[in-house]
C-alpha cells in the first residue's frame, strides 16, 4: 500500500513541475496504455497459474461468482442512486 | 477497450495455467508490483499535471463520501442476496462482502476466523469482483457516468484499477478513485472480523 501512495505522490510532484505539454501528455497516454496491458496480461498469468484459484474453482467456483457478481452489482446500483443525487458534476 | 482487456486477462490467465513453469512465478509477481508501480507513477504524472484534480476539495468530498458509503452498503446488501442462495448465516455473507476486491487479505482473514471453505469463498469472489471491475469500468463511464465506474472495483481502485479508472474517466475521478481505494483498503481488515463476529 505504501509503494502505491509513494509512487502516486512522486508521479504527481514530477507531473505538476514538469508541465507536460500535449505531446508529453500523448506519450504519458501511451506508455500507460501499453503498461496497462501487460499488467492485465501478467495478473492473469498470476491467477491463472494460482493453485489455490485452480483447486478451488470446480468447488465453490459457482458461489464465488455470485458473491462476486452481487456484491459488484449492489455497489453500482447505490452508487447510481448517489451519482444522481450529487448531479451533473460526477459525469 | 472493454474487448481488449478481457482478451488480454483470459490471455494470461490461459498462458498462467497451461505454459508458465512454476518456478517463475515469484519472478512474475515481482514484474506485476513493477509494472503497477510505474503505472501508477504515470497515473500521478496525469493528475499532477491536471490544474483542477487537486482543487474542488469540498465537491470531492462529497463525492467521496457517497462513493465509499454506497459501496459499503451495496457491497453488503449484495452479498447478503448472495448468501441467501447457499444458506449462509448473515455474519458470513457480509464478511466475505467486505473484501471489496482485496482477496487475498479477505481470504485469509476468513480462513483463520471461520473455515478454509469460507476463506476460499471470499478469496475467489474477491478475484472475480476485481476481474468484473476490469470490464466494466470502462462500460460504465461511458453508458452511465463516471462516478458509477467507481463502484465495482472497490480497494482496488488505489492501484490495479487506477490506471482503467484514469484512462476511461478524468484525473478529477482518478483522484477521487484513489481515495476511494485508500479508505476501503484500510477498512478491510477492520470490516471482515467486525462483520463476521456480529
Amino acid at each position: 500500500m505504501w509503494t502505491i501512495i509513494v509512487f502516486l505522490i512522486a508521479g504527481i510532484i514530477v507531473g505538476n513541475r514538469l508541465n507536460l505539454g500535449a505531446k508529453g501528455k500523448h506519450i504519458n497516454e501511451k506508455i500507460q496504455f501499453v503498461g496497462l496491458l501487460l499488467l492485465l496480461f501478467s495478473m492473469g498469468i498470476s491467477i491463472g497459474a494460482n493453485e489455490e484459484v485452480v483447486k478451488n474453482l470446480n468447488d465453490i467456483g459457482f458461489q464465488a461468482l455470485i458473491f462476486a457478481i452481487c456484491t459488484t452489482l449492489g455497489s453500482i446500483i447505490l452508487v447510481y442512486i448517489v451519482s444522481k443525487k450529487l448531479g451533473k458534476e460526477v459525469s | 477497450m472493454t474487448l481488449m482487456i478481457f482478451a488480454t486477462v483470459i490471455g494470461g490467465i490461459f498462458f498462467g495455467y497451461t505454459l508458465l513453469p512454476p518456478e517463475w512465478m515469484p519472478m512474475m509477481d515481482q514484474i506485476s508490483t513493477l509494472l503497477l508501480g510505474l503505472l501508477i507513477f504515470s497515473v500521478g504524472i496525469d493528475i499532477g499535471g491536471n490544474k483542477g484534480a487537486l482543487k474542488n476539495i469540498k465537491s470531492k468530498s462529497k463525492m467521496l463520501g457517497g462513493l465509499t458509503g454506497a459501496v459499503i452498503v451495496g457491497s453488503g446488501l449484495g452479498g447478503l442476496v448472495a448468501g441467501l442462495f447457499f444458506h449462509h448465516t448473515t455474519n458470513t455473507s457480509l464478511a466475505i462482502a467486505a473484501g471489496y476486491g482485496w482477496y487475498s487479505l479477505s481470504g485469509i482473514i476468513l480462513k483463520n476466523m471461520a473455515s478454509a471453505e469460507i476463506g476460499a469463498i471470499a478469496f475467489l469472489s474477491n478475484v472475480f469482483r476485481e476481474m468484473l471491475a476490469f470490464i466494466l469500468i470502462p462500460v460504465l463511464a461511458v453508458r452511465v457516468n463516471h462516478l458509477t465506474s467507481i463502484a465495482p472495483p472497490g480497494a482496488t481502485s488505489m492501484d490495479t484499477t487506477l490506471p482503467i479508472i484514469s484512462k476511461s474517466t478524468s484525473p478529477d475521478i482518478a483522484v477521487v478513485a484513489f481515495l476511494n481505494g485508500l479508505i476501503l483498503s484500510t477498512l478491510v481488515p477492520i470490516l471482515v472480523p467486525f462483520f463476521y463476529s456480529l
